[in-house]
């Protein structure tokens, strides 16, 4: 009768070993109850049906299981990796790594194992240790694209932007098919200057080429009232401060006049108290660029304003499509559209091409004397940027510099890479947001501008030290010099810069905007900029 | 036969069928332009130089037997356009090509291949222009991509010919070419590090075919200590920069001990391959040899020991080392980072380029470090004296190295060097310097680190003689050297030529090389470590000349008397590597080969 029923159960084994090999789940999981129900101890049951639970995602039942398969299966690595990914998937990463470890010193490196492993560091925020098993995943699996995008995400978060745009790039080689893939590139490039502006149009020419049908294409629908638009923001991820102060009070600004505003949120980290209730919410991060299409089409919107470009959340394929009547790029782009079908905001917008609400920012201590500020800095910040400030350091040996980095990692970074151009880190002060005096000279960012600080700054009496890139992302500084009257600020080249800010610190009576240029450059006037924009984007 | 199936005989290189069929078919302008295209791709330059000249004329002459519309008039004149831009008459295949595109500029092929004739042409800005327009017309040609990644990079533009040659693999995967010139250039990169190149090398190594190895283990003398018989594969076994340290190996090692056979994989032959060929006991021509072929050749010459000489550089058959040819295979050279060929079992390196411990994870080989330097360097028999010309109010900074190693790194570097020197002017002599893009972007690039383009001297003449190459070091008071890739021959050249080199050490084993060179020469202040202390040593060496010139007299004495030229010491810490790798064989993999073999029997039985 035993012997019966054993082998009853080895055959259902059998069977539900196939199941589960066919991805048939939840087939997998009856059979194995069947066994479970005659032996609750049978450890291959018991081990098969947490793989099946978990396979087919039903965490919470796998959970309740796993124990119990561990204790019955202790040499099973599957069973104490799937335990692993789920506390991973519990947001409980500590408990996994450790279990991840200890099953690494028992076994030896694997791949997944280490990837896993990985992951929970990342997500306990050693970024460090992370950076490392990223790294050591693919040594053991050098087509692991998951580890190859942590790797360059886990590099951007630490401060090496350079080494973050070779590791896109590296990804894409791996995921030659996936458009986001090639949208974080492209991204990085151009924000770190890493790409020619040739070499951006003939990218977007390729993007276009590669992922936007050209078989299909939506009709462009006349606009009902000119007077009342229904108008669509679609972001993507940007920084905080660039929705809180330059976007958000604009799109607000707008949903108080006639029209109906929509905006489309591509990204996770939504915060949806930055808008007033006049705005139409829509959360899209889910949708798939066909779905956003559709649903763009469904609002009958007349004028889509882009703001993510090839960040996260683009919508570059949808734009393609001509999902609204009017389809406009404005300040997250990347200076070009893979579609010829948006047009770019700022060069309509003539001279006024920005305004930014400064009046939630608070500020510190006064920057101490004989201290460059720095505008652009938040996310580090690119060699080639501390190249130049080294070399004006080098040259002004009193002087110290502000750096407006508040992530520890970055920081770190950040004195490394000044170590290397032989300058201490105690010329280094990481300030949070100190006030200003009047003629205070703040170092621009070269490679990627910050709009919100290089107002806040003008905004508090800084000479700004600037100049313009080949790039979009250089190029905000140099059109809000223009706006406030100071294009003379400008620097023509690297050693130009250089140069200017050291001829400005050994200076006397240093000169920023007064108030009232400042209010007449109409850096901080959102209704006015509101209305402008209005007024480029109707029909 | 149909055409549609003759095409096909043709695509799979079947081309005896192909010529066979076509003789049954009548006269037509189609049978003419498929001749010719199967001569093209069967590699019969010379026949097919004679047919498309015949062709042309008598498309000129309109003597053709049989009529042709204007459309399959175009399409000969394509392919004897391709054929002239392929044997050398470029002007010809230029003027055809110029004809054909102001016909029809919508076409992007025409333009890619107008570019080729302009390339072969040496007429490289111009190509760049053609192949430019070509992208725009068709963005998604991985070929066109490459081409014109490949002009970027020979005129100072690595970075952007990276990007080219990443859309081209990203746009046709499965070419492992693609993977394996980004495995090249990353080395010129400034933030390539080991790690990044070994993922590359490795993606690289995964897309080749998958090769079974050969049963070449067999019938081995199992002889720690008999004569054994070394290979080398490489296509610069001629006038090139690398036969200027094969020479000295060859005379180095001990012809009692070892019997070189020289694979040489480039049709170029010529009197240095005269010369090194008399310096190897056999010298085999194998450029028109496939991979296949040239692995079984090697196997039947019983070769012990098959050392690869050019890395991933142009030219390459690393692809070969893909199986095993002979019981140990190694790298050697040319390979700058790693193969990332499981079957290259190691790499000869030392302490300076490769530090212990510190990257060996990312090589794919064990890394064996000789004790004197893995580079002995052997000088022209006859070169200018040091003579140095004297420039009492100049200090003259210069760098010969080639255009592809001017990064922004290096531009830095060199650009903190003149500011540090105010009175001082940089030569730069290479013939890749002909390009105006090269000559437009670098001065651009050190015009925007505040440097006059007044005090740049460009010198590109096309071809100039050794000596006169030489001589030019006598006009320069320090070499800069180039960073991350450092020059290696050009340093060589430099200092045997009296003139000191200043460079910036990097992370990596091409950012390592004249650093490795200078420790030997104890000129360790020349071996700088950031931008900062390059800039200072280059404003010490200027403030005193009265040490250079005492140095400037003494370097080739120096470097005649160091190790670096010592090609017996060389050659002896070499084959003692080499025999050391065949003994630690002879214990592990040959008895593993005898415990398989046991295990095969075992399963036979």
């Amino acid at each position: 009768m035993i012997d019966q029923s054993a082998s009853n159960a080895t055959k259902i084994m059998k069977k539900s070993v196939q199941e589960l090999r066919a991805g048939n789940f939840d087939s997998a999981v009856t059979l194995t109850d069947e066994i479970l129900e005659q032996d609750p101890n049978h450890a291959g049951a018991n081990a098969l049906q947490f793989s099946a639970l978990f396979k087919s995602q039903r965490f919470e039942q796998a959970r309740r299981m796993g124990t119990k398969a561990a204790e019955l299966n202790p040499r099973s690595v599957f069973i104490l990796n799937n335990q692993a990914c789920l506390q991973l998937e519990a947001k409980q990463p500590a408990a996994a790594a450790g279990l991840l470890k200890s099953l690494i010193d028992q076994f030896g490196e694997r791949g997944q194992w280490l990837y896993n492993l990985a992951l929970a560091q990342k997500m306990v925020g050693n970024i460090d240790y992370a950076l490392t098993t990223f790294a050591r995943t693919l040594d053991f699996d050098h087509q692991h694209d998951r580890a190859a995008f942590q790797l360059a995400d886990c590099l951007k978060i630490s401060g090496n932007p350079e080494q973050a745009v070779r590791a896109y790039d590296f990804l894409r080689l791996l995921r030659h098919k996936h458009a986001p893939s090639h949208c974080n590139y492209l991204h990085h490039a151009v924000i770190n200057n890493s790409i020619t502006s040739l070499d951006l149009e003939l990218e977007m020419a390729l993007w276009r080429d590669r992922f936007i049908p050209t078989d299909r294409c939506y009709d462009t629908h006349k606009v009902e009232n000119e007077h009342q638009l229904r108008i669509g923001f679609s972001i993507g991820r940007l920084p905080s401060i660039w929705v809180q102060s330059l976007i958000a009070p604009v799109i607000n600004t707008l949903a108080a006049g006639r029209d109906s505003v929509h905006v489309y949120w591509h990204d996770d980290l939504f915060d949806q108290n930055l808008f007033a209730d006049s705005v139409n919410i829509k959360p899209s991060a889910q949708l798939t660029d066909a779905d956003f299409a559709r649903k763009v089409r469904a609002d009958q919107i007349d004028t889509l304003v882009d703001i993510c470009g090839m960040r996260i959340g683009a919508r570059q394929r949808a734009l393609g499509l001509q999902v609204a009547g009017q389809q406009y790029g404005w300040l997250g782009h990347e200076g070009r559209y893979a579609t010829p079908l948006v047009k770019i905001l700022e060069p309509l917008m003539g001279s006024h091409c920005y305004a930014a609400n400064l009046n939630e920012i608070e500020y510190t201590d006064p920057l101490p004397e004989n201290t460059f500020t720095t505008t652009g800095t938040h996310h580090g910040i690119s060699n080639e940027t501390v190249r130049a400030w080294s070399n004006i350091l080098h040259a002004l040996p009193t002087w110290k510099i502000h750096i407006d980095a508040t992530n520890k990692l970055v920081n770190n970074r950040i004195r490394e890479l000044f170590l290397e151009q032989g300058i201490e880190q105690d010329r280094l002060l990481f300030l949070s947001n100190p006030t200003l005096e009047n003629g205070a000279i703040a170092l621009d960012n070269i490679t990627e501008n910050d709009p919100v600080s290089v107002i806040n700054a003008l905004h508090q009496g800084a000479i700004i030290v600037a100049k313009t890139g080949d790039l979009f992302p250089a190029q905000h500084t140099s059109k809000i010099l223009t706006q406030c009257g100071r294009k003379k600020w400008l620097c023509k080249s690297t050693y130009h810069y250089q140069t200017q800010a050291i001829d400005l610190a050994t200076s006397v009576g240093r000169k920023g905007l007064t108030e009232n240029e400042f209010e007449r450059s109409k850096l901080n006037d959102i209704a006015q900029f509101s209305q402008h924009l209005r007024s480029v984007i109707s029909p | 036969m149909e055409r549609k199936k003759i095409e096909e005989h043709l695509k799979n290189g079947e081309y005896s069928t192909v010529f066979s069929e076509l003789k049954k078919h009548d006269a037509s302008a189609w049978r003419d332009t498929t001749e010719l295209r199967c001569l093209r791709s069967k590699g019969s330059a010379k026949h097919a130089l004679l047919f498309a000249q015949k062709l042309l004329e008598q498309l000129q002459k309109k003597t053709s037997p049989y009529g042709t519309t204007l459309s399959e008039r175009n399409h000969l004149r394509r392919y004897i356009a391709l054929v002239f831009a392929e044997q050398g008459q470029a002007s010809k295949a230029i003027e055809l090509m110029k004809s054909l595109l102001d016909a029809s500029p919508g076409i992007a092929a025409l333009h890619r291949e107008y570019a080729f004739a302009l390339t072969t042409n040496g007429q490289f800005d111009l190509a760049e222009q053609q192949l430019k327009l070509a992208l725009m017309l068709h963005p998604s040609h991985a070929s066109t991509q490459a081409q014109l990644a490949r002009l970027y990079c020979r005129s100072a533009r690595v970075k952007a010919g990276y990007d080219g040659y990443q859309r081209a693999a990203t746009l046709d995967p499965g070419n492992s070419n693609y993977i394996q010139q980004l495995v090249h250039w990353s080395n010129y990169l400034t933030h390539t590090t080991h790690q990044s190149n070994f993922q590359l090398a490795k993606c690289w190594s995964s897309s080749l075919a998958h090769q079974s190895s050969p049963p070449c283990l067999k019938d081995i003398e199992k002889n720690p200590d008999r004569p054994l018989k070394i290979g080398l594969v490489s296509g610069n076994m001629r006038a090139h920069a690398s036969s200027f340290f094969i020479k000295p190996l060859l005379r180095g090692l001990d012809a009692n001990d070892f019997s070189v056979t020289a694979y040489h994989t480039d049709p170029r032959v010529d009197a240095v391959s005269k010369q090194i060929s008399n310096l190897t006991a056999a010298w085999l021509n194998c450029a028109q040899m496939s991979d296949d072929k040239l692995s079984e050749r090697i196997i039947s010459d019983k070769i012990d020991i098959l050392i690869e000489l050019d890395g991933h550089s142009k030219g390459n058959r690393l692809a070969l080392f893909n199986r095993r040819n002979a019981p140990i295979q190694i790298s050697w050279l040319g390979g700058v980072s790693t193969s990332g060929l499981e079957h290259i079992d190691c790499r000869i390196t030392d302490r300076s380029l490769d530090p212990i411990g510190l990257d060996d994870a990312f090589y794919s080989e064990s890394l064996v470090r000789l004790q004197n330097g893995a580079l002995c360097y052997e000088p022209l028999s006859k070169t200018p004296d040091v003579n140095p010309i004297e420039s009492k109010n100049i200090f003259r900074f210069g760098s010969f190295n080639s255009p592809e190693k001017i990064s922004t790194l290096t531009l830095d570097c060199w650009a903190a060097a003149l500011h540090a020197v105010k009175n001082s002017a940089l030569m730069l002599k290479h013939k890749q310097l002909q390009s105006k893009q090269a000559q437009e972007h670098i001065l651009q690039a050190l015009a925007d680190r505040g440097i006059d383009s007044k005090r740049v001297k460009i010198h590109s003449s096309k071809q100039t003689a050794i000596d006169e190459h030489l001589n030019s070091y006598n006009q320069i008071d320090l070499a800069l050297d180039t960073s991350p890739f450092n020059g290696r021959t050009t340093t060589f050249e430099a200092l045997w030529m009296g003139v000191p080199v200043l460079s910036l050490s990097g992370h990596t084993h091409c950012s390592r090389v004249t650093s490795s060179i200078l420790k030997q020469l104890n000129l360790t202040d020349f071996a700088t470590e950031s931008i900062h202390e390059f800039a200072n040593q280059a404003q010490r060496v200027a403030n005193d000349r009265t040490s250079l010139v005492d140095l400037k007299t003494k370097l080739r004495s120096k470097l005649s008397n160091s190790n670096l030229l010592n090609s017996n010491q060389f050659g002896r810490d070499f084959g003692y590597a080499i025999r050391e790798q065949w003994r630690q064989w002879l214990s592990t993999k040959s008895s593993q080969t005898v415990i398989n073999n046991d295990i095969q029997a075992s399963v036979v039985k």
